[in-house]
């Protein structure tokens, strides 16, 4: 890719080819103020789609058009009928990480292929560069599923998760490798996830995501009472040593809701009245929960 | 900060000019300006301005417009293909667009829905929509699984696209193209570990996922089939910091002012939102040099239209400024005046 641009009349190649312009109508309405270079390459693309060309020089004109435009979704549609190719996508991924249509793309390719290559790791560098990139998530689960590559996933999360505790998005897959291990998640599992969550709670207490996780792990699939205890006690002590930490507060407050004893909605009263004060952006939601237990209460 | 420092003729001024023209950089969104257009269109309309700054005769451009991106049913050759395009980027004749088929022409789902909502917030009577090559192609692009593809010509799919789907039904107030069981099963399948949305079974969940789901729910009368809404309303309430972040520990951004309020709403417990607190970001996120407008992502960035857009729907859920700031229905994203007449379950 040549980065001087020569306009499509002064390429040989091209001379036989009559651009079509975008035809707008008399009145546009929010037109973009394209650039030379954009509206050129547009127009040849226009008169490559009306005749259906499939060619070298046709494949050669998408990556121009991806390039000013990796959205094109027409482009990218246009260049499955053209040839099947991956290095070129490899390369498009890298500069457009933040683009459907490249990443619908790799998929689209990959599924023909069958040919899984180091696709996990081109994903992991983008992930290195981006620890939360959605688009870079929904690919390497599809991956992982498609090509039943698990075995190196919890050890390469692991370490994610060592470098940003507060990454969700490690979190998630964690729960995605998990459910996959042992689809009905036996206490066994539960305990030792939540004990993992509970490891990285005790680093750093004001991070929502093993909160969750931790939470999530216990009330999936119908919940569990042991794992219930398990964050319970986890909470209770975390709560010990950071009083006025919201999180811990949100799952104990769970817990005893869930619990439903005189005790436990009493402890939930106290528990919301705090959160008032420490909370005070959601006050008027707390206040509302209060009431609830206490009307639980009293029944 | 109060309504004095919502710089109202900005944000009406700001839109204007993009209805006349998009600086350069838009470029990558070539194929989605049917979108772009109903981010100015109904945000004057929110603004309550439609008519004071677009004219009579301008609007029935927009509507001329608009129809030459649609994509007719020729027969039932290419009914998938039904639906709207987001522009005129691949080379369609304005005129007489709609007698030719083309493998590569073919309709969007968010272009289809926004086209709709544009149409309709401009009083148009769909008289000239081919209703039944709509919901013909939304048989097509519904999935399996029960979510929905974008395009017939292939795309990723996820809520978003199935959202559309509901969206672009319930404007055309015909549900018969969309599987509601599977449809309701699919956003069911999406629901993570933590009670709210994703994208699609055991992804990461998401703030403006949670939207499209929470919002198919309620347009197709299923949302009182969801179970533990309590703890999905908890997870939306927990999302404001100051304004809304769409995912834990993410920052803040005020298109979560709606996808996260619309959904909050939808659940009916928008009086648990910190109004103040939000009113008060999105307005610190005004666009403040010179008399330019425009709302931004977050502080000290630059304005776009979507976040312009987004921004001003956030206020609008939370009832800011009701003299200038018109309310609106947080399921399909236009004005209750726009809505009136449409069947949308409560």
């Amino acid at each position: 890719m040549s980065n001087i641009y020569v306009p499509f009349k002064d390429r040989s190649e091209w001379n036989d080819v009559t651009p079509i312009e975008q035809d707008d109508g008399p009145n546009p309405v929010v037109p973009i103020a394209y650039t030379d270079k954009f509206r050129d390459t547009m127009n040849y693309f226009r008169a490559v789609l009306k005749n259906n060309e499939i060619s070298e020089r046709a494949l050669a004109l998408t990556d121009e058009v991806i390039n000013l435009n990796a959205a094109n979704y027409t482009a990218w549609y246009y260049r499955r009928d053209l040839k099947e190719e991956m290095e070129y996508t490899d390369a498009m991924t890298e500069e457009n990480q933040k683009n459907y249509q490249v990443w619908y793309h790799r998929q689209a390719i990959l599924e023909k292929s069958r040919d899984v290559g180091s696709e996990l790791e081109l994903v992991a560098r983008i992930i290195s560069e981006d620890s939360k990139n959605y688009h870079a998530w929904v690919h390497r689960q599809w991956v992982v599923k498609e090509f039943n590559l698990w075995s190196g996933e919890l050890q390469y999360l692991d370490g994610l998760i060592k470098d940003d505790v507060r990454n969700n998005s490690a979190w998630n897959h964690r729960f995605f490798v998990i459910s996959h291990l042992d689809p009905s998640l036996s206490d066994k599992t539960r305990l030792e996830e939540i004990k993992y969550a509970f490891t990285s709670i005790n680093l750093a207490p004001n991070n929502e995501s093993p909160w969750n996780y931790a939470k999530g792990v216990a009330s999936a699939k119908g919940g569990s009472d042991a794992a219930y205890q398990a964050l319970k006690e986890g909470a209770e002590a975390l709560l010990k040593r950071a009083p006025v930490n919201p999180f811990g507060h949100y799952v104990l407050l769970d817990c005893c809701t869930r619990s439903g004893t005189n005790q436990d909605l009493e402890r939930g009263i106290v528990l919301c009245d705090n959160l008032v004060k420490f909370d005070g952006i959601r006050k008027k939601y707390w206040e509302f929960r209060k009431q609830k237990l206490s009307k639980d209460l009293a029944h | 900060m109060s309504a004095e420092d919502f710089l109202y003729d900005n944000h009406v001024k700001y839109l204007r000019n993009h209805l006349n023209c998009l600086p350069h950089h838009y470029s990558g969104q070539d194929q989605n300006r049917m979108t772009l257009l109903y981010f100015v269109v109904c945000g004057l309309d929110i603004l309550g301005a439609l008519n004071e700054v677009i004219p009579q005769n301008e609007q029935k451009d927009i509507i001329e417009w608009i129809y030459a991106q649609q994509v007719c049913a020729t027969g039932t050759e290419n009914l998938q293909n039904c639906g709207f395009r987001g522009g005129s980027f691949a080379g369609t004749c304005f005129q007489n667009n709609q007698n030719h088929i083309d493998k590569n022409d073919f309709g969007h789902l968010a272009m289809t829905y926004t086209a709709l909502a544009v149409l309709r917030i401009l009083g148009d009577d769909y008289s000239r929509v081919d209703k039944k090559g709509i919901i013909g192609a939304l048989k097509h692009l519904q999935q399996d699984d029960g979510c929905f593809i974008a395009t017939a010509g292939g795309s990723e799919r996820d809520i978003r696209f199935l959202f559309c789907a509901c969206a672009t039904s319930c404007f055309l107030n015909d549900f018969s193209g969309i599987n509601i069981d599977k449809a309701y099963q699919y956003i069911i399948s999406s629901r993570g570990y933590d009670q709210a949305f994703s994208h699609g079974p055991y992804l990461e969940s998401h703030g403006g996922s949670t939207y499209c789901a929470v919002s198919a729910l309620a347009l197709m009368d299923r949302l009182q089939d969801l179970p533990n809404k309590e703890e999905l309303t908890e997870w939306l309430l927990k999302r404001q910091l100051s304004g809304f972040q769409g995912r834990p520990n993410k920052s803040v951004d005020t298109c979560y002012s709606f996808w996260v309020g619309a959904s909050i709403c939808n659940l009916h417990a928008v009086e648990y939102i910190d109004a103040e607190a939000t009113i008060h970001f999105t307005l610190a996120c005004q666009c403040k040099k010179g008399t330019a407008g425009g709302i931004c992502k977050e502080t000290n960035t630059y304005p776009d239209i979507l976040h312009t857009f987004m921004a001003l729907s956030g206020l609008s859920l939370v009832g800011f400024n009701k003299s200038q700031i018109a309310p609106i229905v947080p399921s399909l994203g236009i004005t209750q005046r726009a809505a009136q007449g449409l069947v949308i379950p409560k």
